[in-house]
């Protein structure tokens, strides 16, 4: 295994980055399953690293952002140096290989397929040659995984996708996606937390709001959260939804079956 | 209950403070004042804790009407007047850069700027909003803070709390005020994707004229000039983003990420402006030429301990 690099983020960020060839060359060069164990180990990483912070170890590291093979640690060059953060950081490393992952929580959530829904659902079932009953099982087949936030508030892109769904972005970006919306592109699936521009793949809607500000904790993913979904009507999805008023939350997550990780 | 009017609301005035701190692995963005040195300083001259929330102004053309005494003051656009029309009798100007009082039933207005493309105006009160994230600050890509997530508008009314009528009579000093100075070449930190570049390409990034466009915002400020060539694609395993990052997209012309940018991305990013001078890049306008030098990172961490140390000087109070 290549040892971890760091890269500079001007005076406000340290990059450490676990593929070892570098963000951006490691793309072509990772599989998958490589790609998905070194994005793990960046994130618990992160994890180990925001514990010290809080617990008062040492001051200056301001968030801690995992990527996919990388995680950013900011920080306050006011407080601590680069120099000084990267030394602590490269203590815990070791530690990092000796340590166990923390039990992952699995989401599992309704999504309706219906046409209203779905606007991309007939041109993804052209697209990948498949009936759009194959599509929604084999969408509903997998556990994914949160590989990483961003985008927007709540949102996680969603790794593990049945290769037979693997399909581009759609080619003109679609100025308003409902909030809700699954989108399925590349490799990855995502819901969107919020009403927004989008160049995903349209192909269902799922009614629990991934970022509700009236909730106590406002987000319900977190990197590193497994989720399945299952196929709801569209009645379901209206009794779902209506469930959610007033910061209510209809569903809680499992404790994921350890051997998945 | 106390209420500042939203009269005239200008292109793209918001509700900004400090901004929210570690959350961003959830998505959540940093947001908070594009300029900190324009609110930090503007807090201090209406005896406000320097994360105080007030309005960030960009161009200008915004006015509003209190219904309470209050102290206010403008910052970050130094040569620049607001207009104050009292109910009843004769409108005065006040200079940027002090404190200023004001009257139940004074009109404020703020002309559009000509000192600078962005000004924060201060209060000696708090909005009475909720915090999301501990944060009132607005970031509308994420539809957060302010009243509504959004940008003010005509017509808004922001309850107000915690007003302290007589705050001390304060003025910037000319140490600080020298924050302020215009400033066109701005220092970078290559990295974290500079090795996605061939060497001649970071030389055209430092030996080039940089125009600033009209696509400007709480995201990021888009530039133009020469392309800028990869070695491979601009596309990279998608990883976390610092303010004053420098993207390269496919077109090969630059995006400075600003306060509201995503947390995560998959384009790559050639290098970073350092924290010194991001604040000084969001007061140009469209169309004005900048030009690019490196420094290291150390330097850089070295540049913002100077600029702190001066602050506190200047304006005797924890401000980070």
């Amino acid at each position: 295994m290549r040892q971890p690099v760091w890269f500079a983020c001007g005076d406000t960020g340290l990059l450490l980055d676990f593929s070892g060839y570098g963000p951006g060359l490691g793309q072509v060069a990772i599989p998958a399953t490589d790609r998905a164990n070194l994005t793990r180990k960046a994130r618990q990483l992160g994890q180990m690293m925001r514990e010290k912070a809080d617990s008062g170890a040492f001051r200056g590291l301001t968030d801690i952002v995992p990527g996919l093979c990388s995680v950013l640690f900011h920080y306050n060059p006011v407080i601590i140096t680069s120099a000084e953060l990267k030394q602590i950081v490269s203590l815990h490393l070791e530690q990092l290989y000796l340590s166990r992952q923390t039990p992952a929580r699995l989401w599992r959530l309704p999504v309706c397929y219906d046409e209203k829904f779905a606007p991309d659902l007939k041109d993804v079932v052209s697209k990948v040659n498949l009936t759009s009953d194959e599509v929604i099982a084999l969408h509903t087949s997998k556990i994914l995984e949160v590989a990483i936030m961003g985008f927007l508030p709540g949102l996680g892109y969603l790794t593990g996708v049945d290769d037979a769904l693997h399909l581009p972005r759609r080619s003109v970006p679609r100025t308003f996606v409902p909030q809700g919306s699954v989108g399925l592109a590349m490799d990855q699936t995502v819901i969107y937390p919020l009403n927004s521009p989008g160049g995903w793949n349209l192909i269902g809607r799922m009614p629990i709001p991934l970022f509700d500000q009236k909730r106590e904790n406002p987000i319900l993913f977190s990197a590193g959260d497994q989720v399945s979904f299952y196929a709801v009507n569209a009645d379901k999805y209206e009794e779902l939804a209506a469930s959610c008023v007033d910061g209510n939350l209809p569903i809680c997550p499992e404790q994921a079956d350890g051997a998945a990780l | 209950m106390t209420m500042l009017t939203i009269l005239t609301a200008g292109p793209y005035t918001s509700i900004q403070d400090k901004g929210r701190t570690g959350y961003q692995a959830l998505g959540v963005p940093e947001g908070g004042a594009v300029d900190p040195d324009a609110r930090i300083t503007a807090n201090w001259l209406v005896s406000q804790p320097p994360e105080t929330a007030g309005f960030e102004i960009f161009m200008g053309g915004f006015s509003f009407e209190t219904d309470t005494a209050l102290a206010i003051a403008l910052s970050g656009s130094l040569s620049d007047q607001l207009t104050i029309t009292p109910a009843f009798g004769n409108a005065r100007t006040e200079p940027a850069g002090q404190t200023i009082w004001l009257q139940p039933g004074d009109q404020v207005l703020v002309s559009p700027l000509r000192g600078s493309n962005l000004a924060f105006l201060s209060l000696s009160a708090n909005f009475d909003l909720p915090p999301v994230f501990g944060s009132v600050g607005t970031s509308p890509n994420a539809r957060i803070g302010g009243l509504d997530g959004g940008m003010l508008r005509a017509g808004d009314r922001l309850p107000l709390r915690a007003i302290t009528p007589a705050p001390k009579q304060r003025q910037l000093q000319a140490e600080c005020a020298r924050l302020f100075e215009p400033r066109t070449i701005f220092r970078l930190v290559l990295g974290p994707q500079d090795f996605c570049f061939e060497s001649d390409q970071i030389e055209k990034l430092t030996r080039s004229d940089w125009k600033l466009t009209t696509r400007m915002d709480r995201m990021g400020l888009r530039l133009s000039g020469p392309s800028l060539t990869h070695k491979i694609n601009a596309d990279i395993l998608s990883d976390g983003i610092v303010k004053g990052a420098v993207q390269i997209p496919g077109d090969g012309q630059p995006i400075i990420l600003m306060a509201d940018h995503q947390t995560t991305g998959g384009y790559t990013k050639i290098a970073s402006v350092i924290s010194t001078d991001l604040p000084a890049l969001t007061r140009l306008a469209a169309h004005r030429s900048i030009r690019f030098t490196i420094v290291s990172q150390a330097e850089a961490e070295q540049l913002a301990r100077q600029k702190a140390a001066l602050l506190s000087k200047v304006l005797p109070m924890e401000y980070y």
